[in-house]
């Protein structure tokens, strides 16, 4: 009943079984830029880190490290985990100190989840330190933690109005939105991805445990996907619900224009603390699947503008072939409102809008009228939200795709920076 | 209604707690009985067992649903409910010395006599925090304020049922709110009585339709005067009302309550407001959740109270978090009081509702460790 965890146990278990899986269990090698927060893990837990320097991912549960330059949970892994927690939260601490405590409290047990050593019980008469829904010792999970801030923790509450990142505003609605309050927005948005739902559950429940009285549910999803058995550049196996590959035209990750694209850099005119933080765009996206399906495939592969079956565009022959739209100004081959055409035109001018997307779908029931209630979590990180979603966002007004989507819920955040220092917390710049 | 399961306290309140001389809990040898539910009632139909950790191994062989229930008087002190036939289910309590008995099946089957053996003490765990003459002090103190509430329930409930006995139903709507207050600072401890739970406090919800004559009580009555206007049924409903709280406090009276109970009810209190009562459901006609809220914040502070000298010796900071997360509480609260009472939960703002919902949210995690920080095991 009350045995003491012994994750150090589990994981040497874990280490030799992967052993006979290969090295391709441990992704990476351990950069420079994390060794700081792996060295502080147990030796023996098998570490992931970023980028991964060799192309090639075991899907088997390793540790991501909590430390690092960025926060984990955006390119660590350098494939997302299958599974997903979205929970936005409304901070309701009294003052500056305690939204201090608040990220105190979730930096400590985003550690203690991702190195799989929650506190010990102290004896049968108080509740288990954790839920125990990963059993007795919660062992690695993959699990990553990435906390991102909301506009409205930049109003008058804790005198961090002068701190707002640039770009960060509520979020605006689109054409073709239909908003619900109840799933938009909020001071914190926690994105928990892991393994497996279990995980994820277990990283929520852990992490609320600690912060329930300064931090109110505002909204939450659950989200899954496929994860691509491999990485490479141009290609990916991931598809959404609407069944194309969604990702394909992603910055790699580790690649040379990544870190262009995503982290927001010294000289971007954004407050110091904002360094190698990333604007977070999340779209709660309906998609009316059944009508989708009921479509004629040259009218879906029209609409996106690549193959649904192996996801080249429609004038290449291989998924990783990129659209050469020059040479089809009247769009007889690929339609000018394509959906892949509207959101990058492939010209230099609009490199910079690039974004990188690491969304998850979700399936929530069925609506009032019986249809499936299904459709994307649509996540993207960017260095600019102007340059980057928002500039995409208005370049698809009206396409044609979204006869068959609806934007119903979601918020603009901005991930924090990672924290390097192993005794250091989360959002210590934004606060200091 | 028992909005959070009361079922982990009730072997506890079964029993005197004469001190905490006794072995520990782990080292109590458990003892396993094989009982069936049938259509004629137990198997065996007697059964001995000595005071301690007992294991029922319950096999209903009958061919509809049927439930275990053991009894001591009126009181339910350990359940298994909901077995289908041929299912088997253990059920892990501990019972001090007397004489109980056995529900087997159904309400209606015959039932069964058990015999425990052995006094009370043994069974019961010492607090490694508390010594036990400390204990007895704080548990007679806490008897003392339960019996107080439930006499004054009594009392309050003769004034607002002799109101609607005279139809005068203006005053029995201003009366309504205040009548209740004692019982929802006791409500864990009034709760362990199931029979007087169901007749006095039990919701729409909890019956198949709102014209069933079983529901009877406060919100029965709440419905006529808000809602349907009053009917002849108001006078056998005032008289059954005033009967069973006559009985509630009859039956306080002489009710032990051990320290674990104690404990677990301050956190049971906050449970109950956080889960069913942030809604404005539980007074839903009358708009009065304010009062019935603040008066199980109340309860739940009155144990902390009694608790305090200890808490303050052994565990300072966490006493400061309590006291903190339940000014927390009072906080949002007070923003409501108008004049002795409150607005109506309606007139709660979202802001100020998100932040009562927190409030009570993280009082209900540091009163989780309430009976860890003070030694108390079941």
């Amino acid at each position: 009943m009350s045995d003491t965890p012994r994750p150090g146990l589990t994981r040497r278990r874990f280490l030799a079984s992967t052993a006979v899986v290969g090295a391709g269990a441990v992704i990476g090698s351990v950069s420079a830029g994390v060794l700081g927060g792996a060295a502080a893990l147990a030796a023996d837990a098998p570490v992931a880190s970023t980028p991964p320097a060799v192309p090639g991912i075991n899907l088997a549960p390793v540790i991501i490290p909590f430390e690092g330059v960025h926060q984990a949970g955006i390119d660590r892994p350098g494939i997302a985990q299958p599974n997903a927690i979205l929970a936005a939260f409304d901070v309701v601490a009294a003052d500056r100190a305690g939204l201090a405590a608040v990220f105190e409290e979730l930096t400590a047990r985003i550690r203690d989840l991702t190195t799989g050593t929650p506190p010990p019980p102290i004896d049968d008469s108080y509740p288990p330190p954790e839920s125990g829904v990963l059993g007795p010792s919660i062992g690695p999970a993959s699990l990553t933690v990435t906390v991102a801030v909301g506009a409205s923790l930049f109003d008058d509450r804790f005198g961090l109005a002068e701190r707002a990142p640039r770009e960060l505003t509520p979020m605006p609605r689109f054409v073709g939105d239909v908003i619900d309050p109840a799933r938009t927005h909020g001071d914190l948005l926690l994105q928990i991805c892991g393994v497996d739902e279990m995980a994820c559950v277990h990283g929520l429940r852990y992490l609320m445990a600690g912060t329930r009285g300064w931090m109110a549910l505002r909204w939450m999803e659950d989200g899954f996907h496929r994860p691509d058995a491999i990485a490479a550049e141009g290609k990916t196996t991931t598809r959404n619900l609407l069944g194309f590959k969604d990702g394909t035209a992603n910055p790699s990750v580790g690649g040379e224009d990544f870190s262009r694209l995503v982290w927001v850099s010294p000289d971007d005119g954004e407050p110091a603390w904002a360094t190698d933080g990333s604007y977070m765009a999340v779209r709660l996206i309906r998609m009316f699947v059944e009508r989708w399906d009921r479509a004629p495939l040259a009218e879906q592969q029209a609409i996106i503008g690549r193959s649904k079956r192996t996801g080249a565009p429609l004038d290449g022959h291989r998924e990783e072939d990129v659209p050469d739209y020059s040479a089809d100004q009247s769009g007889a081959t690929t339609p000018i409102d394509a959906h892949i055409r509207l959101a990058d035109p492939r010209t230099a001018a609009t490199e910079r809008n690039r974004i990188f997307r690491r969304g998850y779908s979700f399936s929530r029931g069925f609506d009032g009228a019986g249809l499936l209630d299904q459709g994307l979590a649509f996540i993207s990180f960017q260095r600019s939200l102007d340059e980057g979603f928002t500039t995409i966002q208005r370049r698809l007004d009206n396409e044609p795709l979204a006869e068959y989507i609806q934007a119903q819920g979601g918020g603009f955040f901005f991930a924090l920076p990672g924290v390097v220092d192993p005794a250091g917390k989360l959002g210590d710049s934004l606060l200091a | 209604m028992p909005a959070v399961s009361i079922r982990a306290l009730a072997p506890v309140l079964a029993a005197l707690l004469v001190g905490g001389t006794g072995p520990a809990l782990a080292q109590d040898a458990e003892t396993r009985v094989l009982v069936n539910l049938t259509e004629a009632g137990c198997e065996p139909a007697a059964l001995s067992v000595p005071a301690g950790p007992v294991v029922f191994e319950i096999t209903n062989l009958g061919g509809d649903i049927g439930e275990f229930e053991i009894l001591k008087g009126d009181f339910v002190v350990d359940e298994v409910e909901n077995m289908v036939p041929t299912f088997r289910n253990n059920l892990v309590t501990r019972l001090d010395g007397g004489e109980y008995t056995l529900v087997c099946y159904t309400l209606q089957s015959p039932r069964s006599t058990l015999t425990v053996t052995g006094g009370a003490a043994a069974t019961r765990p010492p607090s490694s925090v508390v010594d036990a003459t400390t204990l007895a002090a704080y548990q007679a103190e806490y008897e003392t304020y339960v019996r107080a509430q439930a006499t004054d329930f009594a009392a309050r409930v003769a004034t607002f049922t002799a109101a609607l006995k005279a139809g005068d139903l203006d005053t029995a709507r201003s009366l309504y709110a205040i009548t209740r207050v004692p019982w929802e600072t006791i409500e864990p401890i009034a709760e362990l009585f199931t029979d007087l739970d169901q007749a006095i406090d039990f919701r729409e919800e909890d019956y198949a339709s709102v014209d069933d004559p079983a529901w009877t009580g406060f919100h029965r009555i709440e419905r006529m005067l808000w809602v349907e206007g009053a009917s002849g049924d108001l006078n056998t409903l005032a008289d059954g009302l005033l009967a069973n709280a006559n009985d509630l406090a009859a039956r306080v009276a002489t009710l032990p309550v051990d320290a674990y109970t104690m404990a677990q009810g301050a956190g049971a209190l906050i449970e109950e407001v956080a889960q069913t009562k942030m809604t404005g459901e539980e007074d839903r006609y009358s708009g009065t959740d304010l009062v019935s809220i603040t008066a199980n914040v109340d309860g739940s502070k009155h144990i902390i109270d009694v608790f305090r000298p200890t808490l303050a010796a052994v565990a300072p900071d966490y006493l400061a978090q309590l006291d903190a997360a339940f000014a927390g509480v009072d906080a949002v609260t007070d923003l409501y009081r108008d004049g002795d009472g409150f607005q109506s939960f309606q007139d709660i703002t979202p802001t100020d509702l998100t932040a009562l919902q927190s409030a009570l949210a993280g009082l209900t995690e540091v009163l989780s460790r309430l009976a860890g920080i003070l030694g108390l095991a079941a």
